[in-house]
């Protein structure tokens, strides 16, 4: 395991205004990823575990200090690289090449197959004049792991075809499709059974151990977590010290 | 270019896509059947008075007319080159009466020169006898079959001849109205319709199977067979208009035609000169072989030989309009020929006008014609008023030239002959600002003419150019027609509120998907694009319906027509009411490609608030919960 912060979360704030109320979902949270580390984050419903992984994941922002008390180590950090002071299209091409997100209710796109949805974030990767060229190498790729998947007799289904299982290692291949520094998963197993939920960690530990691949995970269920290198428990939107 | 990707998918497979192409779709094709029409009637009738009128018309308000005209024309031909030719013409008012028929009616009588007349408008094209029978022959000949090799050349060459000259027997026989009424509505077009209806058929049962299959190569292989059947048809309907047509005679085939075509010469007073083999490269060289050049008022020999002595033989002869009276017409538009026109009398009266505009009722002048022939412009006014006769007659039936009698030295009793107006055709008349200018230069010559006679007793001369004369009625139906485009696009605008409104209901369905898009690394003007494209293949598929329907109704309005009439007996278009007997049936490919063009940018900006709406989506928000 390499020691440098794949990415870092240092004192990173996050409230939501719901009409004249303010909720501070994270207040101040100090979190960090190595490269190659599977770390497990705990926490009861609503201690703020979704929102910390998309604000790592750069799908959310989190709140900007009032000016003057801003420190400038604080903030979301990849490769020690600010997120805030990147770019919007550099922020797009982070979510696309270097983080995979794993959403709890699989979120694929009912218009597409098996194939098209794994295929998609490489499509979005790929420049416009460049996505014929690319086409042909990327399918494979994709066919790859989705045999790799036990899916490659399930191609041309569309998501409403599927099993709960299937479609989250669907999800989890469109993931792994521009094989990202890391790997978001929120609550991956929060929608199935048992035994499918226990398939899938198979394939997140079996992706952690063979490919080095760093994964975020966020559960409530102490079962999940154990599997993880390192535990982090959420509580009421702090890191809780053990 | 995953835009374009997801474009595609959520076309084939959202229902909903079908409502703003179909709403797209009918929108255009009313702009373009409305537009077509509307444009088709301000053209015709544009069109139809520039053949009456010619490029310029000399006048003064009076029914008196004015002298010294022929003296003016050459006046004129001399000072301002630009001048291809000139008529006078005379108008007089009176009777006719058709003893053979038992009927009068009231017309105007318009003194002419044939020859002059046609040089300056279309007047020779508007005869039936002397033009349009055999013209509709030549029509035969020219749009038969498309041979290929010699063989088939030399059949086509002979059938077409015969096909052409079994029409011009026709014209003698009492079924002539069945086979060539000078109107007849043409048939509905069964190869048109069963060329269309297997392409939009397969098309349409592809584009079920691609929804139903969601199968993007079934999607592929509709808009292929839609764009290789359509560029077939194209070419099935256009190609033998637009390529050359050779027909060689062969000596066989020079032999058979040549009989028909003294007969056709001895009737029809054709002069044609069929050189064995001769080659026609055009359909113009056909018809300059075979349509008599310069129409006539006289009585043809033939024709003459059925009075019962040379005596009562009219020495002249007069034109009609179609309507006068002697053909009754029907709803569909059909002149009834089948009283057979025999070159039969005509007892005209004219009542004089005095040189101080007065009605000169005691000296009311009848005079007996032979009707040759009878003219259609289109125009109802003058189609049902007008009867053409020598100018010279009329002029001395009005009073408007002295008796031959009468010597210019008679002081006394002689006076120069006057017309009513000069028809100017000029060499190039498609400026239509270098036509006023030319219109005020020669206001000018005709001022500085007659600056040097006296013209006290008559009305200044008023020079004015064929769009000036009908102005008012002109400016009218031009008004019309804008009015009519900007009520549809007023009505238009429901397209864009329709596609708005089921694109915001389209980007509220796929919030989530927005939100998976972001989170895979889509970017907002990504997002944007999507929805944009998405609008502009929906613009893009319903305005080629569109314009496809739109112009497929629009020509083939008439056969449409005569098909509702065929099925249901009902006539929409009265054409024994209406100005033009045909519903225009022509359309402005421009003005069709700017309402695509405009169908395209409606799909976009009916998307783009809900695009912007979908690029600013909280993609947390969206992917937070099922």
């Amino acid at each position: 395991m390499n020691n440098t912060p794949l990415i870092q979360l240092r004192n990173v704030h996050r409230t939501y205004k719901i009409g004249p109320d303010e909720i501070h979902v994270l207040k101040g949270v100090n979190i960090a990823v190595r490269e190659g580390e599977f770390v497990a984050i705990m926490g009861a419903s609503g201690s703020g575990k979704s929102t910390l992984l998309h604000v790592a994941g750069a799908l959310e922002d989190p709140d900007y200090p009032p000016a003057g008390t801003a420190r400038p180590d604080d903030g979301v950090f990849f490769r020690d690289q600010a997120l805030h002071r990147m770019s919007l299209f550099a922020r797009h091409d982070l979510r696309n090449r270097h983080f995979g997100f794993v959403f709890q209710f699989y979120h694929l796109l009912p218009e597409l197959n098996v194939l098209e949805n794994v295929i998609l974030p490489a499509m979005v990767a790929a420049p416009f004049f460049m996505a014929f060229l690319r086409a042909r190498p990327r399918k494979k790729e994709a066919l790859e792991l989705l045999e790799a998947f036990g899916l490659s007799h399930r191609l041309t289904h569309r998501p409403n075809q599927l099993s709960g299982g299937e479609r989250q290692r669907v999800a989890i291949a469109r993931a792994l499709i521009n094989s990202p520094d890391l790997l978001l998963a929120d609550e991956p197993t929060g929608n199935l059974d048992a035994k499918t939920g226990q398939s899938i960690l198979d394939v997140l530990i079996n992706l952690h151990k063979t490919r080095g691949q760093s994964i975020l995970l966020v559960t409530h269920d102490p079962h999940v977590a154990a599997l993880a290198d390192r535990i982090v428990h959420l509580e009421d939107g702090r890191i809780k010290t053990p | 270019m995953y835009q374009i990707f997801l474009t595609l998918r959520y076309l084939t497979r959202k229902k909903i896509v079908i409502f703003p192409i179909l709403v797209v779709w009918l929108c255009l094709m009313m702009m373009i059947i409305v537009t077509s029409i509307m444009g088709g009637f301000v053209d015709r009738v544009r069109q139809t008075n520039r053949e009456l009128l010619g490029d310029i018309v000399i006048s003064n308000p009076t029914a008196a007319g004015w002298p010294y005209y022929e003296e003016l024309q050459d006046y004129l031909k001399k000072n301002v080159p630009e001048i291809e030719a000139s008529t006078p013409v005379v108008h007089a008012y009176g009777l006719m009466n058709l003893p053979n028929r038992g009927a009068n009616a009231p017309v105007q009588i318009v003194g002419i020169d044939p020859v002059g007349r046609s040089k300056v408008s279309k007047f020779r094209e508007n005869l039936f006898q002397q033009y349009k029978s055999p013209m509709n022959a030549v029509d035969d000949f020219v749009s038969f079959g498309l041979p290929k090799t010699s063989e088939e050349l030399q059949k086509a060459a002979t059938d077409a001849f015969e096909h052409a000259n079994q029409a011009i027997d026709a014209a003698e026989e009492p079924y002539l109205k069945a086979r060539m009424g000078l109107v007849e509505s043409p048939p509905l077009n069964a190869k048109s319709l069963f060329a269309i209806v297997p392409v939009v058929l397969f098309t349409g049962l592809l584009l079920l199977g691609a929804q139903k299959k969601r199968s993007f190569k079934l999607l592929v292989s509709a808009i292929v067979i839609l764009v290789v059947g359509g560029t077939t048809i194209t070419l099935i309907y256009f190609w033998p208009r637009i390529r050359p047509h050779d027909f060689r005679f062969t000596e066989d085939a020079y032999q058979q035609a040549k009989v028909n075509v003294d007969r056709a010469n001895r009737t029809y007073r054709f002069s044609i000169d069929l050189a064995p083999h001769q080659k026609w490269n055009s359909r113009q060289e056909l018809v300059d072989a075979l349509v008599p050049r310069q129409p006539t008022f006289t009585v043809p020999p033939e024709a003459a030989a059925r009075y019962d002595t040379p005596a009562a033989v009219p020495k002249n002869g007069c034109i009609v309009g179609v309507q006068v009276g002697l053909f009754p017409r029907d709803r569909r538009g059909n002149f009834d020929r089948t009283h057979r026109f025999d070159f039969e009398k005509a007892i005209i009266t004219v009542v004089p006008v005095t040189s101080k505009g007065g009605l000169n009722l005691g000296s009311a002048q009848s005079e007996v014609f032979a009707l040759v022939d009878d003219s259609y412009t289109g125009v109802y006014d003058v189609d049902s008023t007008y009867v053409y006769a020598p100018l010279e007659v009329v002029q001395s039936m009005a009073f408007m030239r002295p008796d031959p009698s009468i010597s210019p030295d008679d002081k006394q009793n002689w006076f120069p002959p006057r017309c009513n107006e000069v028809l100017i055709k000029l060499k190039n008349s498609n400026d239509p600002a270098g036509l006023e200018a030319l219109s005020n230069r020669i206001q000018n010559t005709v001022d500085e003419f007659f600056e040097k006679r006296t013209l006290e007793r008559f009305a200044p001369l008023q020079v004015e150019t064929w769009n000036q004369r009908q102005a008012k009625y002109l400016n009218a139906v031009e008004n019309e027609k804008v009015m009519q485009i900007f009520i549809l696009s007023l009505m238009s605008l429901v397209v864009l509120v329709v596609i708005y409104l089921i694109f915001h209901m389209i980007v509220r369905d796929k919030t989530r998907d927005i939100g998976i898009i972001k989170a895979i690394g889509g970017s907002e003007l990504g997002i944007c694009t999507i929805f944009l494209f998405y609008g502009l293949v929906i613009g893009a598929v319903g305005g080629a319906l569109g314009v496809i329907s739109g112009v497929a109704f629009v020509t083939h309005t008439n056969q449409i027509h005569e098909a509702i009439f065929q099925l249901t007996g009902i006539t929409i278009w009265d054409r024994s009411v209406y100005l033009f007997d045909r519903i225009p049936d022509t359309y402005n490919a421009f003005e069709v490609a700017r309402y695509y063009a405009v169908s395209m940018l409606a799909g976009v900006l009916g998307a783009l608030i809900p695009a912007m709406f979908a690029a600013r989506l909280d993609a947390a928000k969206a992917v937070r919960y099922e």
